[in-house]
């Protein structure tokens, strides 16, 4: 019998290599909770309803994962691919192959085998590596406790949370301890749900929700684990109906372009732009800077690498002349590269105050010349020019003058 | 194998108060190739190189050259001063500490900059005076003074101060709209006057907002910083407390009195960026034992470095120093919390729940990743089978109290704020 969401098998090709162990799981359809256009029958989890993103946010990222192994982008190649999504007609009308590559359905006896052969495979060995997704309905306790939903979650069982799991359960059954000593030290993780807490848990003394592993303690814990979460304590993921969610969205940019800066890459001769969480983090709130008030990098050793690129991401440079009499004198700004001397002239934005210019991460000076002597020719510093770096690069030019 | 020779990057004077910053060397094409502390050499095979240092604000500066490096030679190259002659003389004659100054200091470096003929895409950073040195205690409310002084100031940000013990009122959160709340005050911007430590009592800086329609109080904890070890007499223990204008919800600007370096360390922490963070913490913990024993360090700035050895899972070594450290500041609530997660981390689940039982008769954790910590511990423990349990050395007592305590965080749970790096609680009204 196949294993549970188990999509892409390397493990009998690969051997004893390493690999990436990625699992997406992506819950839309919620069987038991009314459709987002019925009116809202309940209080408390029963005023949970299906959702119409999460299916097509996993499907997303398991295409950019892929895509990510093609290119060998990866530091270590994809190995297992686990796929589970319950997706709306919303979604497939967005990305019609979920109507087919759905995966198998996320009820909480098949998400469970399928976590739990998840980590069987990362246990062969410390190189190995692993990457787990949910994108659907969670509710929070604190800390790394977050209840995270079945497709089969009851708001009306017998036992509230029976189709429930704890993320913190996954995270501390994913650490190394007595039973998979070996287990892969390298594991990231993307929690893509809302960490609010519904007055009705408040009614309950002691919520349990189904384990998928032992509670153990665990051994010495020297893992790089980093999560993302979708949401900050007590807050709401957001999605548009039908599309990905804000957060993988985010997530799917940052992972093909979050770098900041060249370097050789471990275990390679070749340089390249590494990709981490911390890396990400930073790319987001420089594009965004309403990310960090929205998401939570969390866990354990943000700044292990996760993916890198081969060239240099390209940057939208805004730059902003103070005062504004010099800066209605400039006759010519552009980045000149530190390397290779190449010249990129900047523009004065249409609609914005922001002089403009496209150019690829890098090392640059910023020269600035007059149209006519009203100051003299401006010459920056070394300039590093990334994604990371927040906009407007402002300048003031001229002294006074 | 070429021999090595290295290369060092200094800071200006005005710059030396931040301490060893983190260093980033690029080779000629620009690639990052190695990365080190400022003043500190840092090895490198023979070539041509530029090198930056990473200010605490994100920004990146760069050497004025490019230094080529020999083996077995060490090259200094410097990184250029923030502005003019004229400006710098006016940074260095202030001995600033905490944001009060610093921002005092930068309306000052600006205006003279618009004076200045020279032109300059950085505003200047301004001295802070050695690190560890303490100023006089009447100082620090004469800077905040002069700097208020210089700034017009808004109105500044009503708060009050709320005494009492984090837990006791879980029972009815409500409670703390009308219990335990002191006389209001008014925070300013600009820096007010220290606030004292104190031990056994936790307190929360209590500021009112409304969010979504909703009236809101935020209550932040209440930290301090003193020196502990060395040599020379105990510091008072205080805290520079000051009113971040710019954040909505409002939210209050923590600065210490002793030591600038552990203000840095405190805007890197805002800045988010572990990598920088990192690099900052392990240079100091490689030296924190020998200063521990010789010059003192500052309190806050050993949790910060062990809170950020922890983020990025850096465990080694950090038992001996933890061990040090709590011996020095027994009554500095985040240290059981330290424990816990270190042992845990170690595997020595025996002292993990010894620590954590005596954890929950301290006041507060300071920092939210404390009670992240503690909570998570804790539940683990508490979901143990019971033969598991037994094998930890904790009396029924002590099980009773986690239950307990478990309980009172859940409840406390949904108003925890975890974009702040202190303890902060947003409680509707």
């Amino acid at each position: 019998m196949a294993e549970a969401g188990l999509i892409l098998d390397r493990r009998t090709e690969m051997g004893a290599a390493p690999g990436l162990h990625a699992i997406f799981i992506g819950i839309s359809d919620y069987a038991k909770l009314t459709h987002p256009e019925e009116d809202v029958a309940d209080e408390g989890m029963g005023a949970l309803q299906k959702l119409r993103s999460p299916a097509l946010s996993a499907f997303r990222m398991k295409e950019q994962f892929l895509l990510l192994d093609q290119g060998n982008r990866l530091f270590k190649p994809l190995k297992t691919v686990r796929f589970l999504t319950a997706p709306m007609p919303e979604e497939i009308q967005n990305e019609p192959r979920l109507a087919t590559d759905h995966g198998d359905l996320p009820v909480f006896a098949t998400l469970r085998d399928a976590i739990r052969n998840w980590r069987r495979d990362i246990a062969v060995g410390q190189e190995e590596q692993g990457l787990f997704q949910f994108s659907g309905h969670g509710v929070r306790i604190m800390g790394n406790s977050a209840i995270l939903l079945a497709a089969d979650f009851d708001p009306a069982g017998e036992v509230l949370l029976e189709n429930a799991f704890d993320f913190q359960n996954i995270f501390f059954g994913m650490a190394p301890n007595s039973k998979y000593p070996d287990i892969g030290r390298t594991q990231f993780y993307f929690v893509d749900a809302c960490r609010n807490k519904p007055d009705i848990l408040k009614e309950f003394e002691d919520l349990r929700p189904s384990q998928i592993f032992d509670v153990r303690s665990p051994d010495r814990d020297d893992r790089k684990a980093p999560v993302a979460y979708a949401a900050t304590n007590g807050g709401h993921a957001a999605a548009i109906a039908g599309q990905c969610t804000e957060f993988i969205d985010e997530m799917l940019w940052a992972l093909d372009s979050g770098s900041v800066s060249c370097q050789q890459l471990p275990g390679n001769a070749k340089s390249g732009w590494p990709i981490s969480f911390d890396t990400m983090k930073l790319c987001l709130n420089a594009r965004n800077l309403n990310a960090p008030k929205r998401f939570e990098f969390s866990g354990l050793g943000a700044e292990t690498l996760f993916t890198f690129r081969r060239d240099p991401p390209e940057v939208d440079v805004q730059l902003s002349f103070v005062p504004d009499e010099a800066d209605q004198k400039i006759g010519c700004a552009k980045l000149v590269n530190g390397d290779t001397n190449t010249e990129c002239g900047a523009l004065r934005g249409g609609a914005s105050r922001f002089w403009q210019v496209k150019v690829p991460s890098g090392l640059y000076r910023l020269s600035v010349e007059a149209e006519d002597d009203s100051f003299p020719k401006f010459q920056s510093m070394l300039e590093p020019i990334n994604l990371g770096r927040p906009m407007p690069w402002t300048v003031t030019l001229g002294g006074g003058t | 194998m070429s021999a090595n020779g290295h290369a060092i990057l200094s800071l200006p004077r005005e710059m030396e108060g931040l301490g060893r910053l983190p260093v980033r060397v690029r080779d000629s094409v620009g690639r990052l190739v190695s990365t080190g502390l400022s003043d500190t050499p840092i090895p490198l095979r023979q070539g041509q190189y530029q090198l930056s240092v990473q200010m605490p604000d994100g920004e990146e500066r760069f050497a004025n050259e490019t230094v080529s490096v020999r083996p077995r030679q060490t090259i200094e190259t410097y990184i250029p001063g923030p502005v003019s002659e004229a400006v710098t003389s006016i940074a260095r004659n202030m001995t600033a500490i905490g944001d009060a100054m610093i921002d005092a200091s930068q309306a000052m470096v600006a205006a003279a900059a618009a004076m200045a003929p020279a032109l300059e895409t950085k505003s200047a950073i301004p001295s802070f005076g050695d690190a560890g040195a303490a100023p006089p205690e009447d100082n620090l409310a004469d800077m905040a003074m002069m700097a208020r002084d210089v700034l017009p100031e808004p109105e500044g940000l009503n708060v009050c101060i709320w005494r009492g013990h984090w837990l006791d009122p879980m029972d009815d959160i409500k409670t703390v709209f009308t219990r335990g709340l002191g006389a209001p005050f008014k925070l300013h911007a600009a820096g007010d006057p220290p606030l004292p430590g104190e031990d056994g009592i936790d307190r929360f800086v209590v500021m009112h907002h409304m969010q979504d329609s909703t009236a809101m109080i935020r209550m932040t904890v209440v930290p301090w910083d003193e020196l502990i070890g060395g040599t020379a007499a105990r510091t008072p223990r205080q805290i520079a407390a000051s009113w971040r204008q710019d954040s909505q919800p409002p939210a209050v600007r923590f600065r210490s009195a002793y030591d600038s370096e552990t203000n840095a360390l405190l805007d890197f922490l805002d800045s988010g960026v572990l990598e920088t963070m990192q690099t900052v913490s392990s240079g100091f913990l490689a030296d924190a034992r020998a200063m521990l024993a010789t010059s003192g360090v500052s309190l806050l700035r050993g949790l910060l470095a062990t809170y950020i050895a922890l983020r990025s899972n850096q465990i080694e070594g950090l038992d001996a120093w933890l061990e040090d450290f709590a011996a020095h500041a027994p009554s500095c609530p985040d240290v059981h919390a330290l424990q816990v997660e270190l042992y845990a981390r170690l595997g020595d689940h025996a002292r993990a729940a010894k620590a954590l039982a005596a954890a929950f008769s301290d006041d507060c954790p300071w920092f939210r990743s404390g009670l992240a910590y503690l909570f998570e511990r804790m539940s683990l423990y508490l979901d143990l089978p019971a033969a598991k349990q037994a094998e930890l050395p904790l009396s029924h007592e002590d099980w009773d109290r986690m239950r307990a305590a478990r309980k009172r965080i859940a409840a406390l749970a949904p108003y925890f704020v975890s974009s702040q790096s202190f303890t902060t609680f947003d409680i509707p009204k």
